[in-house]
C-alpha cells in the first residue's frame, strides 16, 4: 500500500515530477557519454602505445635501460624468445636488435631508432603491419628493405622504393653503414614514433653490426592482458638474469592514464549526482510543503512517523529511479551509437598524436558504471528525501490540519 | 463509565506575543453512545477542545482521560497509536487522501492497524453501504461530491472501529441535503452501533439533531444540556 501510495503521489503533480526526473535523465546522460568517452580515450591510448611498441611485457638485459649500449644484449636470448612461447598465456614473443644511428637521403638527415626484426614474430606481436599506409611490412622479403613511419618519410622526403642510408656504430665501435630502401611506410597514433623508428630484417642489421644472434629485447604478448603480474613472474622464473619488466613499468605515465581516468570519472560521476541530489531534495521538499495538511491527517488517523517517512522514501527513489534509467537507457544507446561510429578527433589530430593519444576514440560503457550509477542515485534520493521526511514527520497534526 | 473525561483543563498558547487562553478550567464527561455537539462563537475553543479529546493536542494544565487512559502518560508514537485504534475523524475539509479511491482510504486505517484483507473487504463494503456510496467505491474522491466525499470520511472515521468520532464542523462545507443526509446517516449509526459522536458545529441543523450540547464562550463551559431531538 504504502508503495501504492507513493507511486501515485510521484504522478500526481506531474509536471514536476517530469521536471526532476529529465534533470537526472539529462545528468546521467552527459555523466555516461562523458564518462565512456574518457575512458575509450584512455583505453585507445593505453591499447595503441601497447600494440605499436610496448606490448605486455618487456625483457632487456639489466643495464640496457640506463646504457643502451649495443653490448648489453639478452644473454642467450635468441633461445629464451622459444622457451617462452612454450608457456601458458603467452600469445606471441618477438626479439628484437636495437641501435641507434642517422638515416639520411639526398635531401637530409636525421636521428633515428633502428628495430632489427623478425617481421613474421613481430606482426604477431604489434600492430605496425595493419598501420601500414604504403608499401609492405615484409622486411625479410628483399634484401635491405625497411619500414619507416610516416613522419620520417616526411622529414627524408622518402617514398616507398626509396633508398636511405643508414648509419651508426658497431659493436666494436666502428662507424658503420648500409644503405635500404624502403618497403612500407606505417602511420601510427604516435607522430615521435612515426619520425623516430626505423624496422629492418634482424640479420641484415645484426651482420651489420657484428652481432649475430644476439637481442637486446624481446617483447611479450599475452592473451589475457589481465593474468599480467602471473605471466611475469612464470617469466622471472624461467629467466631469472635478465630483467623483465610488464608495460605498467615501462610506461608509469600510461598506467596513470589507465588508473586516474577511472578516479576521475568516479569523481565525476558523483559530482553529477551531488548536484543532482539538491535537485531531489527540493523537490522532495515542495512535495511536502504542499501536503501538510495531508501529513497531518495521515498522522491524526493513526500512521506513524516510521510510514510516512517511509513514504517519501519511497517517492524519492521512484522519481530518481525512474530518471536514472531514462537517462542510463538513453546513455547507453547514445554510446551504442558512438561504438560505431566513432568519435573522430581530427581537429585535435595533430596535437593529440604529439602526445601519442589515438585520433578516433571508441566510447566504453562499463557494467560497473551501470552499478555505480544505480547505487549513487538511489543514494542520492534517500540522502535527498531525508530532510524533508524528517520534516514531515515533526509536524504537530493540530497544527498541519489548520494549513491550507 | 465516561469515554472521554476533561478535568480543569486549561489550554495556553504563548507562540505568539502574547498568550491566548484557549481553555480555562473545562471540565467535560461523555458518555458511550451519546451524540453530542461543542458549540460556540468563533475563537470560543472548539477547535481546541476537539484536538485534545482527538490525542492531537495536549493540554497545558488539567487532565485528559480517553477510554480510561491518561493522555499525559503516552508518548508522542503511542499517542498516534491511540488514535488509530481508538478514535475516528472527520474534518470540514473532509481530508481524504487524494491519490486513494473511496474503498482505499476506507480501507487505510486498517491498513494501518494490520487488519487481515478478508476482514478489511468485508467492513468496507459494510461502511460504504451504510453511507450509500457502495456504487462509487472504485471511484477516486476528485470523482465525488462534497457530500459523498464527507460520507466517505464518515466511513473511514468508523473504519478503525473507534471508541468515538469526532467531527469538526462536519456539515460546514455541504449544502443543506448533503448536511441532512451526512446527519442521518451518522444518526443511524449512533442509534445502531451506539457509536458515540461529538461535533464541534455552528450549524443550527446539528445543534438541532443533538442530544447534548455543550455550549463554550471564551474557553469555559457556559451551558450543558441534554434533550431529545425534535
Amino acid at each position: 500500500m504504502l508503495f501504492q501510495i507513493a507511486w501515485r503521489n510521484v504522478l500526481r503533480n506531474k509536471k514536476r515530477s517530469l521536471i526532476i526526473i529529465a534533470a537526472i535523465t539529462c545528468g546521467l546522460w552527459a555523466g555516461l557519454v562523458a564518462s565512456s568517452v574518457t575512458l575509450g580515450f584512455s583505453y585507445e591510448t593505453v591499447k595503441s602505445a601497447l600494440e605499436t611498441r610496448l606490448s605486455h611485457i618487456q625483457i632487456h638485459q639489466r643495464d640496457f635501460s640506463e646504457s643502451h649500449a649495443l653490448r648489453d644484449t639478452i644473454p642467450g636470448g635468441i633461445a629464451l624468445i622459444e622457451r617462452i612461447r612454450r608457456l601458458q598465456g603467452i600469445r606471441a614473443v618477438s626479439g628484437r636488435l636495437l641501435a641507434e644511428g642517422m638515416a639520411s637521403t639526398a635531401e637530409t638527415a636525421t636521428g633515428i631508432l633502428i628495430a632489427g626484426i623478425d617481421s613474421d614474430e613481430e606482426r604477431r606481436v604489434t600492430t605496425i603491419g595493419q598501420a601500414l599506409i604504403e608499401g609492405t611490412y615484409a622486411t625479410g622479403s628483399k634484401r635491405h628493405a625497411c619500414v619507416i613511419g610516416e613522419e620520417l618519410a616526411e622529414k627524408l622526403a622518402a617514398r616507398v622504393g626509396s633508398k636511405i642510408v643508414v648509419t651508426t656504430q658497431d659493436i666494436r665501435g666502428n662507424l658503420v653503414g648500409g644503405s635500404f630502401r624502403v618497403a612500407g611506410i606505417f602511420r601510427t597514433d604516435s607522430t615521435p614514433f612515426d619520425g623516430s623508428n626505423v624496422f629492418v630484417n634482424r640479420r641484415e642489421i645484426a651482420r651489420l653490426l657484428g652481432m649475430e644472434d644476439r637481442i637486446h629485447e624481446i617483447a611479450i604478448l599475452l592473451d589475457n592482458a589481465g593474468q599480467l603480474e602471473s605471466s611475469a613472474s612464470d617469466i622471472r622464473r624461467l629467466a631469472p638474469g635478465p630483467k623483465t619488466e610488464t608495460w605498467t613499468e615501462l610506461a608509469p605515465e600510461l598506467r596513470y592514464i589507465s588508473e586516474y581516468t577511472e578516479v576521475y570519472l568516479n569523481l565525476f560521476l558523483y559530482v553529477i549526482v551531488f548536484a543532482l541530489l539538491f535537485g531531489i531534495m527540493n523537490t522532495m521538499l515542495m512535495s511536502v510543503l504542499d501536503r501538510i495538511r495531508e501529513f497531518g491527517v495521515l498522522t491524526a488517523v493513526g500512521m506513524k512517523g516510521r510510514k510516512i517517512f517511509t513514504m517519501i522514501m519511497l517517492e524519492s527513489v521512484i522519481l530518481s529511479a525512474l530518471g536514472a534509467i531514462v537517462g542510463m537507457v538513453a546513455g547507453w544507446g547514445t554510446v551504442e551509437h558512438l561504438k560505431r561510429t566513432g568519435i573522430n578527433l581530427a581537429t585535435f589530430g595533430e596535437g593529440l598524436r604529439q602526445w601519442g593519444y589515438a585520433e578516433i576514440s571508441y566510447p566504453i560503457l562499463p557494467l560497473s558504471m551501470f552499478e555505480q550509477v544505480i547505487v549513487s542515485i538511489v543514494v542520492a534520493a534517500v540522502i535527498g528525501a531525508v530532510y524533508p521526511a524528517w520534516k514531515a514527520i515533526r509536524l504537530d497534526p493540530a497544527m498541519a490540519l489548520r494549513t491550507y | 463509565m465516561a469515554i472521554i473525561e476533561l478535568r480543569q483543563v486549561e489550554k495556553i498558547y504563548d507562540s505568539g506575543a502574547v498568550p491566548v487562553h484557549a481553555l480555562r478550567g473545562v471540565s467535560l464527561d461523555v458518555e458511550p453512545g451519546e451524540f453530542t455537539v461543542v458549540v460556540g462563537p468563533s475563537g470560543s475553543g472548539k477547535t481546541t477542545l476537539l484536538n485534545l479529546i482527538g490525542g492531537l493536542d495536549r493540554p497545558t494544565s488539567g487532565t485528559v482521560r480517553l477510554d480510561g487512559t491518561d493522555l499525559a502518560a503516552l508518548s508522542r508514537s503511542a499517542l498516534v497509536e491511540f488514535r488509530l485504534h481508538h478514535i475516528g475523524f472527520v474534518f470540514q475539509a473532509y481530508n481524504l487522501i487524494p491519490v486513494l479511491t473511496a474503498e482505499e482510504n476506507v480501507e487505510f486505517v486498517m491498513l494501518l492497524q494490520g487488519r487481515p484483507k478478508e476482514t478489511r473487504r468485508k467492513t468496507v463494503h459494510e461502511l460504504l453501504k451504510a453511507v450509500g456510496l457502495e456504487e462509487k467505491m472504485s471511484n477516486r474522491v476528485s470523482e465525488l461530491s462534497g457530500g459523498q466525499q464527507q460520507r466517505v470520511a464518515v466511513a473511514r472515521a468508523l473504519a478503525s472501529g473507534p471508541s468515538y468520532v469526532l467531527a469538526d464542523e462536519p456539515t460546514a462545507n455541504l449544502d443543506t441535503e448533503a448536511a441532512g443526509t451526512l446527519l442521518n446517516i451518522m444518526e443511524s449509526l449512533n442509534n445502531e452501533r451506539k457509536t458515540t459522536f461529538v461535533f464541534s458545529t455552528h450549524d443550527s441543523r446539528v445543534v438541532e439533531r443533538a442530544r447534548r450540547v455543550v455550549r463554550l464562550v471564551d474557553g469555559r463551559v457556559s451551558e450543558d444540556t441534554t434533550h431529545r431531538p425534535a
